[in-house]
Order: C-alpha cells, then sequence, then structure tokens
C-alpha cells in the first residue's frame, strides 16, 4: 500500500466516509499494524486541534462581529442626535419664520418703499398690486397665541400702516375715488381712533 | 466601571466566562490595533487576523495551564521554566508581533526570519495532555490556506470537490489533493517537533 492510498484510508475512516465492511476490514488490518495504528492516533489528535482552533476562531469572529456592532451604534448615537436636532429645526423652521417676520421687502427695501416708488413713477395698477401682495406676508398667523401676535403686530404694525395710507393715495391717483374714500374711512377707524 | 486585573481575565478564560473574555479581547484588541505601526509594514486585516490567531494562542495556552493564576499572579509555564507575567497586554503583544513577523514573510516583507524567542512553545499543565496544546500550536503554525483547506477537510466533512466548488475554485482535484497532503504533511512535522519540545520541557 503506497502511503497515499494509506492516508486516503485514515482519511476515509476518520471523516465516517467508509461502510460499515469496509470499516471492519481497516480495523483488522490496524490490529496487524502498528504503524499505521500510530498514525491514526496521531492523526485523530491533530483533528482534534484543528477543530479546537476552528471553535475559537468562530468565537474570536463572532466577537468581532459584536465589536463592530457595538462601534457603529457609538458612532450612530450623536449621529442620530443631530439628525434628530436638523429634522426638528427643518419642522419648525417655517413657523419660526413666519412668527418672526418682519416688514415685507421687495428687491431688497421694504414693499412700502418700492410702492411709493411705483406711485411715484404713475404706476398705481401695480402699486396696488404690491400692496396686496405685501399684506400678505404681513398677515397676522390667527393660530398662533396672543403673545405672539401682538409682537407680530409690532414689528409689521409700522410696515401695514404705511401701505394702508399709500392704497388710498394710488386709488386716489388711479381715478378711483369711492375706493379711496371707502379705505380713507376704514384707516381712520383703524389707527386714528386706536390712538385715542 | 470596574478594573479587571490579569488575574481575573486569566480566571474567566479558565472558567469560560465569555462577557469577562469579550472585554479582555476587546481590550488587547484596542491595544494591537492602536500600535499598528510598531508591528512592521502590516495592513489592517493582516494585523487584525494576526490578533485574532494570538488570541487563540493565548487562550489555548490558558485552557491548557500554560499561562496559569498562581497567588494573584499570572504565571506562563515555557519549555519547562516557569516565569511571572507583569503584564499581561505587554506579553501578549509579543505573540501579536510574532505572528506579524510569520505574515510579513509569508508576503515577502520581511526577508530574514527574526523568531522572537519569548512567547513561543508553551508547556502545558502536567494534568493536561501536552498533545493537545502541541496540535493547537501546529494548527496555529499553518498558513491560513493550510488551515481553512484541513479544517474544511477534517473538520467540516467536505470531500476535495466539495471544497473546489464552494471555496477553492480554480483548484484541479489533483492539484487540491496534492497540496492538501503537503499542509497535512507539514501539519505532522510541527506537530512532532513541538511534542518532543514539549516533553524535553516535562
Amino acid at each position: 500500500m503506497t502511503d497515499i492510498e494509506r492516508q486516503n484510508m485514515l482519511d476515509s475512516f476518520l471523516t465516517g466516509k467508509m461502510s460499515e465492511e469496509e470499516q471492519r476490514r481497516f480495523r483488522e488490518e490496524l490490529s496487524g499494524d502498528s504503524s499505521m495504528s500510530e498514525d491514526l492516533s496521531e492523526l485523530k489528535v491533530l483533528v482534534g486541534g484543528l477543530a479546537d482552533v476552528a471553535e475559537k476562531k468562530n468565537a474570536v469572529a463572532g466577537w468581532e462581529k459584536a465589536l463592530r456592532k457595538k462601534k457603529l451604534l457609538r458612532l450612530l448615537y450623536p449621529l442620530s442626535a443631530v439628525a434628530a436636532c436638523v429634522a426638528i429645526f427643518v419642522v419648525t423652521l417655517p413657523s419660526v419664520r413666519r412668527n418672526d417676520r418682519g416688514p415685507a421687502f421687495r428687491g431688497g427695501m421694504p414693499a412700502s418703499d418700492s410702492v411709493a416708488m411705483l406711485i411715484s413713477g404713475g404706476r398705481y395698477e401695480e402699486a396696488l398690486e404690491c400692496i396686496g401682495e405685501a399684506r400678505c406676508h404681513l398677515d397676522i398667523d390667527t393660530s398662533l397665541t396672543d403673545e405672539a401676535k401682538a409682537y407680530q403686530t409690532l414689528v409689521a404694525g409700522d410696515e401695514l400702516r404705511r401701505l394702508d395710507s399709500l392704497e388710498i393715495v394710488a386709488l386716489r391717483k388711479s381715478g378711483d375715488r369711492e375706493a379711496a374714500r371707502q379705505k380713507s374711512d376704514e384707516f381712520e377707524r383703524k389707527y386714528l381712533h386706536q390712538t385715542e | 466601571m470596574k478594573k479587571i486585573s490579569d488575574a481575573e481575565y486569566v480566571g474567566a478564560v479558565k472558567t469560560e466566562d465569555r462577557k469577562t473574555q469579550l472585554s479582555l479581547y476587546e481590550k488587547l484588541r484596542n491595544a494591537a490595533m492602536s500600535g499598528r505601526r510598531s508591528f512592521g509594514r502590516i495592513s489592517e486585516e493582516e494585523l487584525l487576523d494576526a490578533f485574532q490567531d494570538s488570541f487563540v494562542i493565548l487562550w489555548e495556552s490558558i485552557e491548557n495551564g500554560a499561562v496559569y493564576v498562581d497567588g494573584g499572579q499570572v504565571m506562563c509555564r515555557r519549555a519547562g521554566t516557569v516565569s511571572e507575567v507583569a503584564d499581561l497586554a505587554g506579553w501578549f503583544m509579543g505573540i501579536v508581533k510574532n505572528k506579524c513577523r510569520e505574515t510579513l514573510r509569508r508576503s515577502g516583507n520581511l526577508p530574514m526570519p527574526e523568531p522572537d524567542s519569548e512567547n513561543e512553545e508553551f508547556s502545558a499543565d502536567e494534568d493536561i495532555p501536552a498533545r493537545r496544546m502541541a496540535a493547537a500550536e501546529a494548527v496555529m503554525s499553518l498558513t491560513p490556506g493550510c488551515r481553512r483547506l484541513l479544517t474544511m477537510f477534517y473538520i467540516d466533512g467536505l470531500s476535495l470537490g466539495e471544497i473546489i466548488e464552494s471555496a477553492m475554485p480554480g483548484n484541479t482535484y489533483t492539484g487540491l489533493k496534492t497540496r492538501k497532503c503537503k499542509c497535512l504533511k507539514s501539519l505532522r512535522e510541527r506537530y512532532r517537533m513541538l511534542s518532543r519540545a514539549h516533553d524535553r520541557g516535562n
């Protein structure tokens, strides 16, 4: 029997790939061949060593995986906190901006200045459109608390007053005298009586 | 957090306290990975492999009684002599260093073999068969490819054909058979050499 044949036989026996009949014959051969018997016990010890190491390597690989997961989570905690802050900021930003809005700006200047320029240029229709648009931006948000409304009124109040007076001028200049008179009465009720 | 002493770590490995063992793994891993530059021109992946192999060696040594605790002090039995381990992490780095050298030699980045006599060839406790320890050490000294091939063949029970199909495509049956024979031969030789060393030690 060559060395390779001998090794194949030992391998088949150890890995359980022999039929019962082959196993019986192998055991018989083993009892009469002390060198083969020694080779088998040595191979058994080596396979035991392989199993030992494989088991430990698997455990170590599992720990490595657990550690990487732990490290990833450690990294994700601050990132998720930052993400949460950004999300809160993005969600609340529109209402913050609405609440804190100052005079409506148009082309880098307050809307009332633009309206005044349009009126002085004889562009009354455009001035009236501009007043309407600026008012939309300066509307008081009815969903706000009284305190927030008061704050917004204070910030936008002056600009609204200027826009209202300019509207009367624009209406008069455009020839709509009736509308100008109505607006003038409203203005009087709104601002002059308030101050009294 | 309670500080765990080296003796407690060794005790935990011996008693299979996996939680403390994981904490030891983490501690040694951090030490090894942070000192990468001191191990030569080795990649992070290669260092991690060398570290894991070293950890398995440490684990085997503790399990087999070559590294043990005596009167609260960690001791190491090597080639018949017993020495004190003052700092387990520092001592462990010696094993990692040797493993890194093996890796560098294999990749051709370290031409001259410079085995560190420290931390090589542990002697098992007399009560535990030294053969088991020698077998594990011999397995650890194999190349990763050989270890993988023999593990798949003997432990996973795969035939050579199945190994080619599932894990080593590009190999011929005869080629893989020859390689397996060479790997086994090298394992046997290393095992016999280590067994003789252990016998001399005991």
